[in-house]
């Protein structure tokens, strides 16, 4: 068994709502196939989900990097865009930067960030103003329970 | 080749079937099975016991006839002293307007059968049950739930996304509340034992003929047969007129019968935001969104897995979009006249009546292995296979597909050279190399005609 588990890029283009959700579902059937616990896969599903909306509604383009172990699932979003002036105000809950436009999609609640919190085991988020952002996230498979 | 995935045989029971000698080894039926269950193997389609959820997809795919649904018999029923007909709310579908339904229910009686109930009475007294329960829990509509009256769908989330078996409705189906519903009735009606009376649905679809002989979420099915809606249909046309109309014999309503189609079921589920799905694969793909996370605002779902509805079914005579606009002309005509009568059956029991005894469990099969690690490992092993594989799903190795074929080399069902092209290759080189081996002259010979 490699002891480096399963490493895996899914590129994700800026504005392509099309394709939107597409490496969270990817990544979600990886973990069926190999067997991880539900409760992690609905975590996985749902944080993965909103670090690629992330992208495709704010960023330029950017990538989801996952490494799968056997125990442990650590994801990391990395875009090109216009970053995050304010990472602390941006984890909070109904705090949104999001254009009309994208409101009237109905994305933009200002959840995403808090969500991704709330479902992983640990986060930890970097930015730099005109450069880009990058989201680390982990999960346990003896982590939280009841997830979401 | 060591099998790694041994598969236990008779541990299921399926309606759906092969006949072997009429199936040619098309390959059509594998590419339709939503769980990818079935292979060509030696010339011959075969099932994969665990994967089937007898949805009948490939029953409609094969074009030669060599898939069936098997069902009970009519003369099955004989056994029992005291038979009883449940029909499938969709059977009114296969009848035009000159048949009037009190004759058709009643023509029950003339094939042999002693009393008949409607399932859409059923299907009245669970919708009731259902908008209650959904209603009264509160905690359910932070998620899509989804129906559980069609067995195959239930099937397609316990095998393909077992993480929504939590979703599922936890109500029992409406053929089951029938069966219950008349089987006590007729026992303290006429003080008959349970055991001599024969509940028979007259069913549209194998999968109903499954989930009687193998229950899911409940311990035992109330019904002791599945009859095809096919096998009784013509035999009513053709004796009508010797059939004599039964009173009160008609008690679903409206809202029941409409269980028959698509949309029927959603309608007289009283909470907002409910989709309505209908075909296999199109369930399918909204299961996977669900998975995902998507769908949130949505309260309900009704997922049928034939097109129109159970009017689709297999086991059904006329075609799903006439049959839907006959249940919609029938279920107009009956309005809410046996409403009456439907309130007082389902204030009689308490709510425990209509759910369901056991938990649904999930039974996946899309598991590696069961130690992770070696599933992980087998995942790389099959994606590094299936990037040299020509990828066009040709489907001449008897596999759906070529990440399909991919997973059965890595389990050792199969061997890289089972894949047509792989083998060309192979014999290619091996031309080749005899090829060159042709040229090759020992230096005591000399080629008539050669430059050398």
């Amino acid at each position: 068994m490699d002891l480096h588990g399963i490493y895996k890029e899914f590129p994700v283009k800026g504005g392509d709502f099309a394709r939107a959700g597409e490496a969270a579902g990817k990544l979600k059937n990886i973990l069926k196939q190999i067997g991880a616990p539900y409760g992690v896969i609905k975590r996985v599903a749902i944080a993965s989900y909103e670090m690629e909306m992330n992208i495709v509604l704010y960023a330029d383009e950017g990538k989801l990097c996952v490494n799968i172990k056997p125990r442990e699932v650590f994801i990391v979003a990395r875009d090109r865009g216009p970053g995050i002036p304010n990472t602390e105000k941006a984890m909070e809950e109904g705090y949104s930067t999001a254009s009309a436009e994208i409101r009237e999609m109905g994305f933009g609640a200002g959840m995403g960030l808090p969500n991704i919190k709330k479902a992983s085991d640990w986060m930890q988020i970097d930015s730099e103003v005109g450069v880009g952002t990058c989201v680390q996230i982990k999960f346990f498979f003896n982590g939280k329970t009841d997830g979401v | 080749m060591e099998k790694q995935m041994e598969y236990e045989l008779n541990k299921y029971f399926h309606s759906v079937r092969l006949v072997e000698d009429k199936c040619k080894g098309c390959t059509h039926c594998i590419r339709t099975c939503p769980t990818e269950a079935i292979r060509v193997r030696n010339g011959k389609a075969t099932i994969i016991e665990e994967k089937c959820i007898d949805c009948g997809e490939c029953i409609r795919t094969c074009p030669n006839d060599a898939k069936i649904a098997f069902a009970d018999t009519l003369e099955s029923i004989k056994k029992y002293s005291y038979k009883i007909a449940i029909p499938a709310p969709s059977l009114v579908g296969q009848f035009s307007k000159k048949y009037k339904l009190e004759k058709v229910l009643s023509a029950f009686l003339f094939l042999g059968f002693d009393e008949i109930l409607e399932v859409g009475f059923g299907a009245d007294l669970v919708a009731r049950a259902a908008t209650e329960y959904l209603q009264s829990q509160a905690i359910f509509l932070s998620k899509p739930v989804i129906s559980s009256a069609c067995p195959a769908v239930v099937k397609l989330i316990q095998v393909k996304y077992p993480g929504l078996a939590e979703n599922i409705l936890p109500m029992q189906s409406p053929m089951e509340v029938t069966a219950h519903f008349i089987k006590e009735d007729v026992s303290r009606r006429l003080g008959m034992g349970k055991a001599d009376i024969g509940v028979f649905f007259i069913t549209p679809c194998p999968a109903k003929v499954t989930v009687v002989k193998q229950p899911v979420g409940t311990n035992r099915s109330w019904v002791d047969g599945a009859i095809a809606v096919s096998e009784t249909v013509n035999n009513i046309k053709m004796n009508f007129n010797r059939v004599s109309e039964s009173a009160g014999v008609q008690k679903a309503s409206n809202g029941g019968i409409g269980w028959g189609r698509r949309g029927g079921e959603a309608a007289t589920v009283k909470v907002p935001n409910k989709l309505s799905v209908d075909g296999i694969h199109h369930v399918s793909s909204v299961l996977e969104r669900i998975e995902a996370g998507g769908f949130k605002g949505i309260n309900f779902i009704e997922a049928q897995a034939c097109v129109g509805g159970c009017v689709g079914g297999v086991l059904m005579v006329e075609n799903p979009f006439m049959a839907k606009l006959k249940v919609d002309i029938v279920s107009e005509q009956v309005g809410e006249k046996n409403e009456w009568l439907i309130e007082k059956a389902y204030k009689e029991n308490p709510r425990e009546y209509y759910l369901l005894t056991e938990k649904i469990k999930p039974r996946p099969i899309g598991r590696l292995d069961a130690d992770m690690g070696e599933a992980m490992r087998k995942l790389q092993e099959i994606e590094a296979l299936c990037a040299e594989l020509p990828g066009i799903d040709c489907g001449s190795c008897g596999c759906p597909t070529c990440r399909a074929f991919a997973e059965d080399v890595v389990s050792g069902m199969m061997m890289r050279m089972d894949c047509l092209f792989d083998l060309r290759d192979r014999v290619r080189s091996l031309a080749q190399e005899i090829s060159a081996l042709a040229e090759k002259l020992p230096h005591a010979m000399q080629e008539k005609g050669a430059n050398q």
